[in-house]
């Protein structure tokens, strides 16, 4: 089974850029958009749906908002590049232990990576959708999943408990109650 | 002594049949509480230096700290070694700033608070349990090895922290240890007692399938001082600790190829110029890291790179290495030969990013929609600045200037524009969403706004 290194893609358009402004788009560190983060957050998983829906999922929870439409990944498997087992940061220990870093010397290596995954920029695509994530996180919910339960538990979180107990397109939408 | 506070630290004892008939103790073996000392001090480095989020620890914490014994117990081998730091009198000048706020004081009472701490990670890395005891620097170990140096094979040593005094009102557990400070010495953010292995994670954790370890997997917190075992450092122990300590013969090495960045905390050149050593050395702590520093042996056609850098950045310089990280059986790093040496450029100061237009939701939402208008920002900024802005700001203020970036010349903007607009309802914005999804001319948008049209 193909092993996947599956990143955060922030930009579609991304693909439609010269090379610089790709790999400025989709590896650009988050504090200094200039700066091309070398060592790269990845998580290691299996290729199939089910694996990249629970990471992706996982993910945005630990670190974001309810998402209000799909999610894209881009898997930056297939390249001889370190990559090391340096433990997540979510509240799930899937991902914690999934976790890796790819690890580049600098950012001439780096853009010999970025210009090959834009050549097969469509095939290292992969999408989840925000049913399948609220799908994902109600089945959890009903399995007494402890590490689902604990995040729907926490008041920094209360956004996620609410978006998971209302039907999909019932949710309430940031900002349009004060319009 | 009387311009200190006197806290107990800990409690050594030796034992052994020459110690049993309390007749005191032979002055080499009083040798082995230097090494307990180094040992102690090391490790509060460590924890203060993590906690406190600084490279360095401040001038004359360690200075002002003193490590003491008073006496012997009678009729014992064991004595109490005492912690002073200097009391925190509002009166005195040297210990006060420019506007009569203690200045020195939090650095000195923080930095004490981890010599106790250290007292309590020692004992627990003495005690045997789990891989503690092999996490811990080498020069830290090769103190404790020290420390029980001039004992024979019959005869131990103990360490039994005494826990830390409390400087803010007790809990329900109450105060192991308690004692009367001056408010401004109570205020000082007590950091809470974090799990061993934190502060102590090996550098070289394992690659991808190297290793079955699991270091991401939680292990259990710091045990409270009374639950603690008292470890007995006897001949078995002192054995294990010289075998940690021993340099590994080279066919026990592992050899795998390591990439790392962090800040210069030494370079040493000199065997160039004395034919020492092949190459020079730069001693860096590394990013993601806390523990001791790693040493990069590094090549000779790297030192023009190492030390123009230093001269450059006036000896403040960070450097990527990427080369051969020798590992011993227990994936400890022994040596580390760079292969590649690159100058990390500095941090800019007036970098932007999406977290700088985070910050600017919570902090200046008037600005973030100033840099919304057009010729601004350059477009790849442009692009999460309006996602960011749709995301956090209302509808009232945010949506105009969004609907505005949708016909924006860059597909890259009007993607972020899509996603900024996401949460946000109205005619006009869905329809303007919808032409998107059926008009443009960027594939990329397209895709973008069908999947933000599905899900309202």
């Amino acid at each position: 089974m193909t092993i996947l290194l599956i990143r955060t893609l922030k930009r579609l358009t991304a693909v439609e850029e010269s090379l610089a402004t790709f790999a400025t788009l989709t590896f650009g560190s988050y504090k200094d958009i200039e700066v091309l983060d070398l060592d790269l957050s990845v998580y290691l998983v299996d290729d199939d749906e089910e694996q990249v829906t629970k990471v992706r999922t996982e993910h945005c929870a630990s670190f974001s908002s309810p998402p209000l439409s799909h999610e894209a990944s881009l898997t930056l498997h297939g390249f001889p590049v370190e990559i090391a087992e340096i433990p997540g940061a979510t509240d799930f220990s899937f991902t914690r232990q999934q976790h890796r870093e790819m690890r580049f010397i600098d950012n001439d290596e780096l853009l010999k990576v970025a210009a090959v995954v834009k050549g097969e920029f469509e095939r290292r695509q992969r999408f989840t959708t925000a049913e399948q994530m609220w799908e994902y996180i109600n089945q959890r919910l009903i399995a007494d999943d402890e590490e689902w339960r604990t995040l729907c538990d926490n008041r920094k979180k209360k956004k996620w408990k609410k978006w998971a107990a209302t039907p999909l397109g019932q949710n309430e939408l940031p900002g349009t109650e004060d319009v | 002594m009387s311009d200190k506070i006197w806290e107990e630290l800990l409690v050594w004892r030796l034992s052994g049949p020459r110690f049993d008939e309390h007749r005191g103790v032979d002055l080499s073996d009083l040798a082995g509480l230097v090494g307990l000392r180094i040992a102690l001090i090391e490790v509060a480095k460590i924890l203060w230096r993590e906690r406190n989020n600084r490279e360095r620890i401040p001038d004359g914490a360690e200075k002002a700290i003193d490590l003491r014994i008073k006496r012997f117990e009678d009729g014992s081998e064991q004595t109490t070694v005492w912690l002073g730091r200097p009391k925190p009198v509002a009166s005195a000048p040297s210990q006060r700033g420019l506007f009569g706020t203690p200045v020195v004081l939090d650095d000195i009472a923080s930095f004490a608070e981890s010599i106790h701490d250290a007292a309590a990670v020692l004992q627990s890395a003495l005690s045997g349990e789990g891989d503690e005891l092999a996490r811990l620097p080498r020069e830290i170990l090769r103190q404790l090895q020290l420390t029980g140096r001039g004992l024979r094979d019959d005869e131990d040593w103990t360490i039994q922290a005494v826990g830390k005094p409390q400087l803010e009102p007790a809990g329900n557990d109450g105060p192991e240890y308690s004692y009367n400070l001056p408010t401004a010495a109570r205020t000082i953010a007590r950091p809470e007692a974090q799990p061993f292995y934190r502060y102590f994670l090996p550098l070289d954790r394992p690659q991808a399938g190297e290793s079955p370890v699991d270091t991401a997997q939680p292990r259990p917190p710091m045990v409270p001082a009374s639950a603690r075992i008292v470890p007995s450092v006897d001949a078995a122990l002192r054995a294990k600790l010289e075998t940690l300590v021993a340099p590994p013969k080279p066919s026990d090495l592992r050899i795998v190829q390591r990439t790392l960045s962090g800040e210069v905390t030494m370079v040493d050149v000199d065997g160039l110029a004395e034919g020492r050593r092949p190459h020079g050395r730069v001693r860096i702590r590394p990013e993601g890291h806390v523990g001791e520093p790693v040493e990069i042996e590094f090549l000779p056609q790297d030192e023009e790179l190492v030390t123009s850098a230093l001269y450059r950045h006036n000896n403040k310089v960070r450097l990527r290495v990427r080369g051969d990280a020798h590992l011993d059986e227990r994936g400890r790093l022994r040596r580390f030969e760079a292969r590649i040496v690159v100058e990390v450029k500095a941090p800019n100061p007036n970098a932007m990013g999406e977290e700088y237009f985070e910050r600017l939701v919570e902090e200046d939402p008037s600005r973030l929609l100033e840099l919304l208008q057009p010729g601004v920002l350059d477009p790849t900024l442009l692009t999460f600045a309006a996602e960011i802005a749709g995301r956090g700001l209302p509808t009232s203020l945010v949506v105009g200037p969004l609907l505005e970036l949708l016909r924006h010349d860059r597909s890259i903007v009007r993607e972020g524009a899509l996603y900024g607009l996401r949460g946000h309802r109205g005619l006009e914005v869905t329809t303007e969403i919808r032409r998107l999804a059926e008009t443009d001319s960027s594939p990329g948008v397209r895709r973008a706004a069908e999947g933000v049209l599905k899900s309202r």
